[in-house]
């Protein structure tokens, strides 16, 4: 079957599964927007969060301080209080192993490449009325064949790259390096290509991650003993895999623990689920997932568990006329199985026509 | 603009320089200029590479009053967060120490996505 024929059979499959499932019994269908599907993908997420102690607040910290040595917290005292209160929005992170040794040694020792890429991280956040929320982390990336230090080749690229910028464009005697870089070519152009192509390479690489948090909350912001009390901790245990050139199988596992305030509140839930996705060049990206859910209460009577399931389809539009170029149709099936009360949304179809996919490498 | 200056054996040997990341996984690419005293570029006295970390500046009758750049780049990893750095020159003759230093300028620092310059200017005086 020509490429073009397959394309328009598998666009008039998707109208017609459309189509079907409409007159289904126990699924409901619809137009809906992007954010729909999008909030169906997003529903579990199945890495390691890249650092794991923003995970545990209310809002990502909107810039990052990142230290280099001990020494440099002392100068970070002043963003994170407020006389001597504590104050939200501060965020650091650091490398506590950075010298784990040369090129070669770290290549040598998987124990070394997992110190190396260790990040502690650290945040502070709003919490209700004056109350700050305090979170610290350590997420450990064990395996990662993904690691550009890992690639001699790129590592040659790269330096190659680099060594023609030299020579081209000479330094003069007692010229200050920000001076040279204005007066020569820039070379991040040329960087940035060889590293698109190093990450579209191995955007799939076999990776095992590890991480680990935990959350405070401080009364008024104060730091006093009798003012601070913990509030929520995680732990998440991350595998993905490649499935060929263009497939990736995504596991997770995570359990998270949280102080609860009543016998109905949430006080521990633990996710375990995988994903694959399918990702051709140009083509139609696909990303199957599954996972269970268990959350825990102070009263068991609250207790929950459900499964979660969402099949995605992103189609490319634009061979049928400049009328669709760069669109594509989404076509989502999924939703949460068995889920008490108010939540349970059970499975239902959706689709949509935008233009930014949603499934990507 | 004074210089450092690393004096060297007029009757000794040969005069190199080595730079190197100092324990850290890191990579770096370095060219290293002569000059004449009056500041006019001379030569491309050696590159440097991360296997190859040494370069030869001469004898000490062919440099003795020259000054010399050392004028590199840490290669980008890609680190998320960015990582340390920290380079050493250092200045040798016969083999022995003579000099070794942390540039100032790009010598210590972080490296993510974008490559990072450093650079390092010396006069060498022979006695």
């Amino acid at each position: 079957m020509k490429r073009k024929t397959r394309w328009m059979a598998a666009v008039t499959a998707a109208l017609g599964l459309l189509c079907v499932s409409s007159t289904g019994a126990t699924a409901q269908t619809g137009g809906s927007d992007r954010k729909e599907i999008a909030d169906l993908l997003k529903a579990i997420a199945y890495g390691v969060p890249t650092s794991p102690a923003f995970a545990l607040l209310p809002e990502q910290p909107e810039e990052v301080n990142h230290l280099t040595k001990p020494a440099d917290l002392t100068g970070q005292v002043g963003t994170w209080f407020s006389g001597t209160n504590l104050r939200g929005g501060a965020a650091l992170d650091y490398r506590p192993l950075a010298r784990v040794g040369d090129l070669d040694q770290y290549r040598q020792s998987i124990f070394r490449q997992a110190a190396f890429r260790s990040v502690l991280s650290a945040g502070s956040a709003s919490g209700d009325g004056s109350d700050v929320l305090l979170a610290a982390g350590i997420r450990i990336p064990l395996l990662d064949r993904g690691d550009p230090r890992l690639d001699s080749a790129y590592e040659q690229e790269i330096a190659n790259i680099l060594a023609r910028a030299l020579l081209r464009c000479p330094p003069n005697l007692d010229e200050a390096t920000d001076d040279a870089i204005a007066r020569c070519p820039a070379v991040d152009d040329s960087i940035q290509a060889a590293q698109d192509e190093y990450t579209a390479r191995t955007w799939n690489a076999m990776r095992l991650d590890f991480g680990l948090a935990g959350s405070a909350r401080a009364h008024g912001g104060s730091v006093e003993k009798d003012s601070v009390m913990g509030n929520q901790a995680g732990v998440w245990l991350g595998v993905a895999l490649p499935l060929g050139q263009r497939g990736q199988l995504m596991a997770i596992g995570k359990n998270t623990w949280a102080r609860a305030d009543s016998s109905a509140a949430e006080s521990g839930r633990s996710t375990a689920g995988a994903r694959i996705r399918w990702l051709p060049l140009n083509s139609i990206a696909v990303s199957v997932e599954a996972a269970q859910v268990w959350t825990r209460h102070p009263s068991s009577s609250f207790d929950d568990s459900w499964t979660h399931l969402a099949a995605v389809a992103e189609i490319p539009l634009d061979r049928l006329g400049a009328l669709f170029e760069d669109q594509v149709i989404g076509v989502a099936y999924g939703g949460d199985i068995g889920r008490d009360g108010e939540s349970e949304r059970g499975l239902s179809l959706r689709y949509s026509f935008y233009r930014t996919r949603l499934i990507k490498r | 603009m004074s210089r450092p200056q690393v004096t060297i054996a007029r009757n000794g040997g040969l005069v190199t320089v080595r730079v190197v990341e100092d324990g850290h996984p890191e990579s770096i690419v370095v060219a290293v200029w002569q000059f004449a005293a009056t500041g006019e570029r001379e030569r491309l006295a050696g590159e440097i590479r991360r296997t190859q970390p040494q370069a030869e500046l001469g004898s000490p009758a062919a440099i003795g009053d020259k000054a010399f750049v050392v004028d590199g780049f840490v290669v980008p990893f890609m680190s998320d967060p960015p990582s340390p750095y920290r380079i050493v020159v250092t200045v040798l003759q016969d083999g022995n120490e003579l000099h070794r230093v942390t540039p100032t300028d790009g010598g210590t620092g972080t490296v993510g996505k974008k490559a990072v310059r450093f650079r390092y200017t010396f006069d060498v005086r022979a006695v």
